[in-house]
């Protein structure tokens, strides 16, 4: 049984790190002073650890240990130069300007990390994975340039490998208003050669059809503060999304002053769409208690658990997405604490994404995409056949939503304010973990929709770094052991449970934690596979009613006697064969005999008795347990009670104590032992005079 | 006889909703109909929409563009086939076209709309291919053409919408400028130059906004010019207004200009026009503030210099039932004047969610936003336009408008007509006898006629008009060869030749100098109407253009009077037909004149009847024609 207890060890090894202190912060953890960290991704093989940063790209062995830092900045620039310096001499000033880590991508084929910064126009670098050796820096065309934009967390990525020698990545990013320089979605081609000319080019590119979607200068000029900030992007079967937040052209007035009002979309597309011809994008929300929630804070892609599933009624197969909404539509830079996690079925968005598509193919009503359109263009009717492979022609498209996709509302939050989120399936149970502004994470079991204004199960808050806003880059480990999680200046390693931390079968079970079992004869809480022979009846316990129960008889015996027979009944043991003992606290521990159902042990010897002070009153409770001779552990337990009558000094107290105390009526002791009370004084028990008896006393 | 030309007539009506307010009576001298017009016709079974035509004067050939074929005339009698390729659609694309529900058997053909001419041997031709533009180069050996089949996209080059508006031009340097929509929807407009340097139009609605582009042609200012400027291309369209507030969409003719050595910016307007800057047409009668908001065509008459040069523009009203059309004409210098020294208008934000266009009163950046790059600005080391600072680049791109609009010379309209819709204009220039220049417009309508007419100082006047059709058809293109002293059209039906004049059409001496046709004369030697022949010695010729005095015409006078005997009782119609619609006739009968208000007569335009003859009846009728 290897039980995790040696974290604290690790702690004292890794030179340089910030030790997490305070109770039950059994993690590590890397942090920074001189930066600030921006991204995170896990390698899916080495479990290596890459963190994106500003003016710093670092690699982190699995448990957190620096391997490497590359530095990317400060670098002389000015976001006026356009080419970049390095390419054309500017005529603006320069200056070292910070380089803002704000795509951070593992490109398995080719070994590689493609980080995308801020400085010269948004270049990226393309480096080794395992001494950060920088490949290459494609910095001198304009498809090298992605954007400006200084914000860490306002693009996303999606890698998808063609072959061996070329990827596909498509790249969404804000542009601040710099829609001639950059597009604001787009396709490019990863080469395997990183000198190679074609590096990032767009997948597909002639005069009048690219891969790319450019914000119109119409929507700039009408909104100079139009822009789309990129949440999250994923690949499923042949589509790619991305979740975004926008500026909602209904609600914002022209007036550059007013109030700015957001609203989230899922923009999908085929991955085979050089022209990007099948762009549909929908508005997506959640609404709980009638309130809406439009800001996406944070998405995640994952299956159903087999019980999430069931209640879903649908395969464990098919995707779902969790995400994390703010409530209403203004204040995208700083979202209001007041968040909800929602749930998305895959299959259904796509259903309404063909269900519109099909729609236009009517001719019914116009293509709904004012940002990108600035006019009503109205669908064409065609006798064509849409289903859900549908990818797109010349006509009826880009096509936009017209009612908001709403997801399931599971949990809320309305003090700490949810940020990121990541979920995975441990046996039968999603199970979310939700990071918070507040700097804890949530962990948080979903097993079933929840109904309307009944929350899924919020079964442990570890607080990770006390006010420290949790990053959206939320990342299991490759063995889904550990999540990390990332502030801004550290990251750390969490295990997914703490199951040591339940000190009992009921606390364990009734914690709510899906990981979390009772290894009976180990007598932990723990996972199942942590627990030996887990899988062995009564060994691993998964449910509070088969905790083990332990009951003895006699319970109690008078300290004046000894190696009386014990005869211990115990339910919901595994087999006990190899031999158990009794131990009574770290009084004795004697063998004990089996007998089918019954354990037969002997009380301890008279030298063994625990001796009751003064302080015990008329008795001392010990526990009783049963000790696995397999485990060493002891794995059940009762009270035993050891009475001493001889401290009770009055006949009422005598007569009245629940032990079976007699009161010798002219010597005036207590004892157990009736046979003390000599001379035939006679005795006085409780049941026969007990208030007589008092009465006469005085 | 008098002179008779057209003045507006025009009565001011109280009622708005009486869009007549103006009555423009100008009507053609004669109507020549389609038996008599000396037309020569091209069709062919199964071959519709000769939309596009191209003169080729050297090798003497007509190239047609149909639907799905392309032709070669022979341009002295256009019937004469010379050669066709034809160029279809497959079956599998028409599939497709349907599929993109477009109709199988019309919209999915393909449309030849576009035939330039890259050199002596070699054409580039583009059609609307399905809704898949697509172009090819054309060989041309001995009158003989064959496409050279390696198609390529033509998208921007070529509509996709078989009837939708559309101009191209390909200058000598083989560059093609075209101006079309570019998408499928036809919702992205563009005004591009390929097959070299691309360039295009920013896609903005500040510079194109739903236009319907007629017409484009390139100038040659670089010529003798002492700015160092360059060439370039004006382009006419009419666009949905931007820079007015008005309850409902109000169109605009618009002329734009680009110049032909603009190679983009380097940072702002890469790969984008650098010189587009745009100006509103006027094309209106301003004592009645009517103003003709669509341009149909505009034909560039361009004379031997440019500073010359005559833009002549159709244009009609966006509201009204009326039919009534325009041709108005700018001059050079006034357009010139407006984008080189003009002010821009420039967007101003009032309120909330409205937005204004004023005349932009900031600083504007040095060098001139739009201009081409000429000495001032080479001065400035700025020697192409990759090398225009942002600040000018960003202004031109916010600021494509001018401030004042261009009005027409002399602020009206060279021709007004009523009942008629103009579709397109040729306009040739032809010297008089008197050495005057007389510009002679050609002008197609909506109903397959022929308008020729001249403005002579204010005065309109249309010499003829000519049905060009068996059955009514509109005139979708006009091509004129002065050098052949031909005009051809292409319709939807057939191609149509017909002379810029028959001088044979005008019956005597009176008539050939009241037409006022510059082309034609009275050759007193031969007593015939002819066409103006330079060499021979002009003292022998008759010909009164500007004036339309027939004074120098002999005496006709001594008409021989036919005898009639008529049983009394019966009805008499005694036949006389003016050799003008311009003019009036009169009956004299027995030297008093005959006054139509009993009930005996019955005057009618090729004569009239006397009902019930007596005795009384008996005398010499004689019918005066007066013009």
């Amino acid at each position: 049984m290897n039980l995790k207890l040696g974290l604290g060890i690790f702690h004292l090894l890794a030179v340089g790190y910030l030790l997490a202190e305070g109770p039950g912060q059994n993690f590590l953890t890397f942090g920074v002073t001189d930066t600030t960290l921006t991204h995170l991704v896990v390698h899916r093989q080495t479990g290596d650890v890459y963190l994106g940063a500003v003016n710093r790209i670092y690699r982190l062995s699995a448990n957190l240990t620096e391997l490497r830092a590359h530095v990317t900045g400060p670098i002389e620039d000015n976001p006026e130069c356009y080419p970049p310096p390095s390419v054309r001499a500017c005529a603006h000033k320069l200056a070292p300007a910070d380089n803002v880590n704000k795509l951070l991508l593992i490109d398995y084929a080719q070994k590689r990390l493609v980080a995308c910064g801020s400085i010269w126009q948004g270049i990226c670098q393309l480096l080794r994975l395992d001494d950060l050796f920088k490949l290459g820096e494609p910095h001198h065309r304009k498809e090298h340039y992605f954007s400006s934009v200084r914000e860490p967390d306002t693009m996303a990525g999606v890698l998808l490998q063609e072959n061996t020698s070329l990827s596909k990545l498509f790249i969404g990013t804000s542009v601040d208003g710099k829609s001639e320089y950059f597009p604001t979605l787009s396709s490019r081609k990863l080469i395997r050669n990183e000198e190679s000319e074609e590096m990032f080019e767009f997948i597909f590119q002639d005069e009048f059809v690219s891969s790319q979607i450019k914000i119109p200068s119409d929507t700039l000029s009408l909104y100079p503060a139009f822009d789309i900030y990129y949440v999250y992007g994923f690949v499923s079967t042949k589509f790619v999304y991305f979740l975004t937040v926008q500026l909602d052209t209904h609600q914002t007035l022209l007036e550059s002053t007013g109030e700015k009002f957001f609203t989230s979309k899922i923009v999908r597309m085929c991955s085979d769409d050089p022209g990007f011809y099948s762009y549909v994008e929908f508005p997506i929300g959640c609404t709980k208690d009638g309130v809406e929630y439009r800001l996406i804070q944070s998405a995640y892609l994952g299956k159903p658990g087999k019980q999430l599933a069931g209640s879903l009624g649908v395969s464990e197969d098919e995707d779902v997405l969790f995400a994390v909404f703010s409530q209403g539509q203004k204040n995208r830079a700083n979202p209001p604490k007041e968040s909800v996690l929602c749930l998305f079925i895959l299959q259904e968005i796509n259903t309404r994404i063909r269900e519109r598509i099909q729609s236009c193919y009517r001719g019914e009503m116009t293509l709904a995409l004012p940002w990108l359109l600035n006019k009503e263009l109205a669908c064409i009717n065609t006798p064509m056949k849409i289903d859900d492979d549908f990818c797109g022609l010349v006509l009826n498209q880009p096509l936009g939503g017209l009612r908001v996709i709403e997801g399931v509302p599971l949990f809320e939050d309305r003090a700490d304010g949810m940020a990121s989120v990541a979920a995975y399936i441990y046996n039968e149970h999603s199970v979310v973990f939700i990071g918070t502004r507040a700097g804890t994470l949530k962990k948080i079991r979903v097993d079933s929709v929840p109904q309307v204004s009944q929350n899924a199960l919020l079964y442990e808050t570890v607080s990770v770094m006390e006010g420290s806003p949790i990053q959206r880059d939320m990342v299991f480990s490759p063995d889904f052991q550990y999540i990390y999680l990332l502030n801004d200046k550290q990251v750390s390693r969490l295990p997914v449970e703490s199951c040591e931390q339940y000190q009992s079968c009921s606390e364990c079970l009734g914690s709510g934690d899906p990981h979390c079992g009772w290894c009976v004869l180990h007598n932990v809480c723990s996972r199942k596979d942590e627990c030996e022979r887990a899988d062995e009846p009564h060994h691993f316990a998964e449910e509070l009613g088969e905790c083990v129960i332990l009951m003895v008889r006699p319970n109690d015996l008078s300290v004046t006697v000894s190696d009386v027979l014990l005869t211990l009944h115990v339910k919901n043991v595994p087999d006990l064969s190899p031999g158990v003992t009794c131990v009574f606290e770290n009084i004795t521990e004697s063998k004990a005999t089996i007998q089918r159902h019954e354990i037969q042990c002997i009380s301890p010897s008279m030298k063994d008795v625990p001796v009751t002070m003064p302080e015990h009153g008329d008795k001392r409770v010990v526990k009783l347990y049963l000790k696995s001779l397999e485990t060493g552990r002891r794995f059940a337990s009762t009270n035993f009670v050891f009475y001493n009558c001889s401290v009770l000094h009055s006949c009422l107290s005598c007569v009245s104590s629940p032990f079976p105390c007699h009161w010798c009526k002219y010597r005036h002791i207590c004892t157990n032992n009736v046979a003390e009370c000599s001379f035939l004084e006679g005795r006085v028990n409780f049941t026969e005079v007990g208030r007589e008896l008092f009465l006469k006393s005085f | 006889p008098k002179m008779y030309g057209c003045i507006l007539i025009y009565l001011v009506s109280g009622l708005i909703e009486h869009t007549e307010a103006s009555m423009f009576n100008c009507i053609p001298r004669k109507t020549v109909n389609y038996k008599n017009g000396n037309i020569r016709t091209f069709t062919k079974e199964g071959i519709s929409n000769f939309s596009t035509l191209l003169l080729s004067e050297d090798s003497d050939i007509l190239f047609v563009g149909a639907r799905e074929a392309i032709f070669a005339l022979d341009l002295k009698n256009i019937s004469k086939e010379i050669s066709h390729e034809y160029w279809t659609v497959s079956k599998e694309m028409q599939e497709e076209c349907k599929n993109k529900g477009k109709t199988k058997d019309t919209e999915c053909r393909n449309y030849i709309r576009s035939l330039h001419e890259v050199d002596d041997t070699k054409f580039y031709v583009c059609g609307t291919n399905a809704f898949q533009p697509t172009c090819d180069f054309m060989i041309v050996k001995d009158g003989q053409i064959k496409l050279e089949g390696m198609p390529e996209d033509g998208k921007g080059k070529c509509p996709y919408e078989p009837t939708q508006r559309y101009t191209s031009i390909m200058v000598v340097d083989g560059q093609l400028y075209s101006a079309t929509q570019y998408n499928f929807l036809g919702s992205e407009p563009i005004i591009l130059r390929s097959l070299g340097k691309n360039l295009r139009t920013e896609f903005k609605a500040t510079w194109l906004n739903e236009p319907s582009f007629v017409s484009m042609d390139v100038v040659r200012e670089s010529e003798d010019n002492l700015d160092g400027d360059d060439d370039k291309i004006y382009v006419f369209f009419t666009e949905t207004a931007i820079e007015f507030d008005f309850y409902e969409k109000l169109l605009i003719p618009r002329i734009a200009r680009i110049c032909k050595d603009d190679l983009g910016g380097q940072r702002t307007l890469q790969k984008k026009w650098t010189s587009f800057l745009k100006a509103t047409l006027i094309c209106s009668v301003p004592e009645l503030s009517f103003q003709f908001n669509i341009v149909q065509d505009v034909f560039v008459l361009k004379t031997g210099n440019w500073k010359d040069t005559i833009f002549y523009g159709v244009f009609t009203p966006q509201w009204g039932k009326l039919d009534i059309s325009a041709v108005c004409a700018f001059s050079m210098t006034t357009i010139q004047e407006i984008f080189s020294k003009g002010y821009y208008k420039g967007p101003v934000t009032v309120g909330q969610s409205h937005v204004k266009w004023v005349m932009y009163s900031g600083v504007v950046p040095t060098p001139r936003p739009g201009a081409c790059i000429n000495n001032n600005a080479r001065r400035l080391q700025y020697n192409t336009s990759l090398d225009l600072p942002d600040k000018t680049l960003q202004f031109v791109k916010d600021h494509p408008l001018m401030n004042e609009p261009v009005p027409s010379i002399n602020h009206q309209p060279v021709l007004v007509k009523r009942g008629s819709n103009y579709t397109r204009v040729v306009v040739d220039r032809v010297t008089g006898l008197d050495k005057k220049i007389y510009d002679v417009m050609f002008i197609g309508t909506d109903k397959g006629y022929l308008h020729k007419a001249i403005n002579f100082d204010g005065e309109m006047f249309i010499i003829e008009e000519v049905q060009l059709f068996n059955s009514p058809e509109p005139v979708e293109s006009l091509q004129l060869s002065s050098a052949k002293g031909q005009v051809y059209v292409g319709s939807p039906s057939q191609v149509v030749q017909v002379p810029v004049s028959v001088c044979s059409r005008y019956a005597d001496c009176m008539d050939c100098v009241l037409a006022r046709d510059p082309y034609c004369a009275w050759d007193q030697t031969q007593k015939h109407c002819s066409a103006v022949n330079r060499s021979a010695n002009s003292e022998n010729w008759i010909q009164s253009v500007k004036h339309g005095d027939p004074s120098k015409c002999p005496q006709t006078g001594n008409h021989e009077a036919e005898k009639r005997t008529v049983i009394p009782g019966s009805n008499v119609r005694l036949k006389c037909v003016p050799m003008s619609k311009l003019a009036v006739t009169k009956w004299i009968v027995n030297g008093s004149i005959l006054q139509p208000i009993n009930s005996k007569y019955l005057f009618y335009d090729n004569g009239m009847i006397i009902f019930n003859v007596s005795v009384a009846d008996v005398g010499l009728y004689i019918c005066e024609s007066v013009e």
